[in-house]
């Protein structure tokens, strides 16, 4: 409690998530070192980094599955260290994992998304309104009383982020949430997240293989060695080709191609994101003549 | 060399049970010697269910499986000799590294093939060789290895059973961009090297049109494209309307052919993407 209050009185309470001088290791084994990082309240912030570069660490320490081997983490101003905080914690922050099949605990799909809610123990009326409004809010108002396992990888991921949602939480983690499905799954779980985001105001960090993904976020930061190699917006990550390249990653395929473009003499920004600006730029181009 | 080929083929789970479910039906093609198949299709499609079914993993409800023009179901007691002519790397494969180290764990396909020693270890290292896996890396435990080298790991001890067909599930799931273009790449250096035949299931589209020569695009069991990469992604709106994409830049040169640039669409890599865009606006726009 003491510290919350500290936290307070230095006003950097408005980061809801803070790594402060965080390392962890695994035995011997150093998985992150030193790591200062701050998440604001309503962002939305996408961690990049090859298998192995200490991404779902972090994700773990976050809501205090992990707790630093130094430094501290701190969720809405608690340490997460402090044992008493973690349910505290766990309400304010929840995390989506890779595979839905292993978070999945009930047969019907509105009584798995209210397995978190009851066991807070809350009032059963309060439970039906938090349930509903979650399955809504994942579009998934016709599966409500199906079999998870008859639904797909993208409905099932979708189920788990509702069982998150039913917490009213003021932050999601999702580690890899779309690594095992298709495109099609993969674009509808990616819709949810991104309008939790923007409509809900809910803090989401997304840890993710897929770059036209995290062109989605407001910020990314590159994992790389157990430290942030990269931080910036992903124009300013993305327009760094060689450097992102040289730490495993990729840029995204529109990108790659508005830098062979421009090298061919075309003038269109290098640091071209997602689809619609190319096509608007080389548009404009015609346009500018006639 | 070894062709496969199905006729008819369908695969019903729980059949005769309340909840029987057909996964695969009507499934008649060839897979020729030589050529790089992409298979696509969403989740449901029947598309693993159909691999499964090459090497006689599991046995077809109706139709039949041809390896080599045997019906590979006619005489159980070739199945054996057939199957390890079509080697199967399904989704995660690591999961099933098992041995003590990654050396044994490759070791245990051909050693089941009977060979002598010195073959088993030629096979080792031609296999760790197309892999990148260095000698020190082989005496490791597979546990110890990173998600992506544990990846190739089990790839290897397939392709040390020196498979005719090589069947890929998604060989790339998970990995990060570099552990993704590395498996790509070694699939796509023993297709040339060996003239093998290589089946890759991707849900990339990126990857399928960059790597395959041929395309299958499975929809709700049955076969709804089997062509080559240029014929089947012409047909992008049906593609879309099943809930599937097509490669990034053809996507664009679509939307760019339509708003009246004169570009040729298709195309699906980056490269020849940027040379027609190239070409186009240096026409319509520079002079």
């Amino acid at each position: 409690m003491r510290e919350y209050i500290d936290f307070y009185e230095e006003g950097i309470v408005s980061s809801l998530i803070k790594f402060d001088n965080v390392s962890f290791s695994y035995g011997k084994n150093s998985v992150l070192q030193d790591i200062d990082l701050s998440v604001e309240k309503g962002e939305f912030l996408a961690v990049l980094g090859y298998n192995g570069s200490g991404k779902s660490t972090m994700a773990k320490l976050i809501n205090g599955i992990l707790v630093p081997s130094s430094g501290k983490v701190y969720v809405d101003g608690m340490d997460t260290s402090d044992e008493k905080n973690l349910s505290e914690i766990r309400k304010k922050a929840g995390m989506v994992f890779q595979n839905p099949d292993n978070q999945i605990v009930a047969t019907i799909v509105e009584e798995d998304v209210a397995f978190a809610p009851e066991n807070l123990g809350l009032d059963p009326k309060e439970i039906r309104t938090r349930v509903d409004d979650a399955i809504k809010a994942v579009g998934l108002e016709k599966h409500i009383k199906d079999a998870p396992h008859k639904l797909s990888g993208g409905q099932k991921q979708r189920v788990a982020i509702a069982g998150v949602l039913a917490m009213r939480p003021m932050c999601i983690i999702l580690d890899e949430p779309t690594a095992m499905l298709d495109p099609k799954g993969r674009s509808l779980v990616m819709n949810v997240i991104n309008r939790l985001n923007r409509e809900n105001g809910i803090t989401v960090v997304l840890i993710t293989h897929f770059m036209e993904e995290a062109v989605l976020a407001d910020r990314i930061i590159v994992l790389a060695n157990g430290k942030i190699a990269m931080e910036g917006t992903p124009r300013t990550i993305f327009s760094e080709k060689d450097k992102v390249t040289s730490l495993g990653l990729e840029v995204p395929p529109v990108t790659e191609l508005a830098i062979k473009l421009s090298e061919n003499g075309i003038k269109v920004s290098k640091d071209i994101i997602r689809p619609e600006e190319l096509i608007e730029a080389i548009t404009a181009l015609k346009e500018d003549i006639h | 060399m070894s062709v496969i080929r199905l006729e008819n083929v369908g695969f019903t789970y729980q059949k005769g049970m309340p909840d029987e479910k057909t996964a695969v039906s009507e499934v008649s093609l060839t897979f020729k010697e030589g050529s790089f198949v992409g298979v696509i299709g969403h989740t449901g499609s029947g598309k693993s269910t159909l691999i499964q079914m090459l090497n006689g993993l599991i046995k077809p409800t109706a139709g039949s499986v041809f390896i080599d023009d045997e019906d590979i179901w006619s005489d159980t007691s070739k199945l054996r000799d057939k199957r390890f002519k079509v080697g199967l790397v399904l989704q995660y494969p690591e999961y099933q590294l098992f041995e003590e180290t990654v050396k044994k764990d490759i070791a245990f396909g051909p050693r089941n093939l009977g060979l002598s020693e010195e073959e088993i270890e030629e096979r080792i290292i031609e296999a760790a060789g197309y892999l990148h896996l260095s000698p020190e890396l082989l005496e490791r435990s597979p546990f110890d290895l990173s998600g992506g080298e544990k990846r190739r790991a089990a790839i290897a001890g397939v392709l040390a059973m020196r498979p005719d067909v090589l069947v890929l599930d998604e060989p790339t799931a998970g990995l990060d961009p570099k552990g993704r273009k590395d498996i790509l790449e070694v699939i796509d250096n023993y297709h040339r090297k060996e003239n093998k035949t290589i089946i890759l299931v991707s849900h990339s589209m990126d990857d399928v049109a960059r790597y395959a020569d041929t395309v299958l695009v499975m929809n709700s069991g049955k076969v709804m494209y089997y062509d080559t990469v240029e014929e089947v992604f012409k047909h992008s709106s049906e593609l879309r309307e099943t809930g599937l994409n097509i490669p990034t830049v053809t996507d664009i040169l679509l939307t760019l052919n339509e708003r009246g640039i004169g570009v040729d669409t298709d195309i699906y890599t980056v490269e020849k993407a940027a040379d027609t865009i190239t070409a186009a606006v240096k026409r319509e726009v520079h002079i």
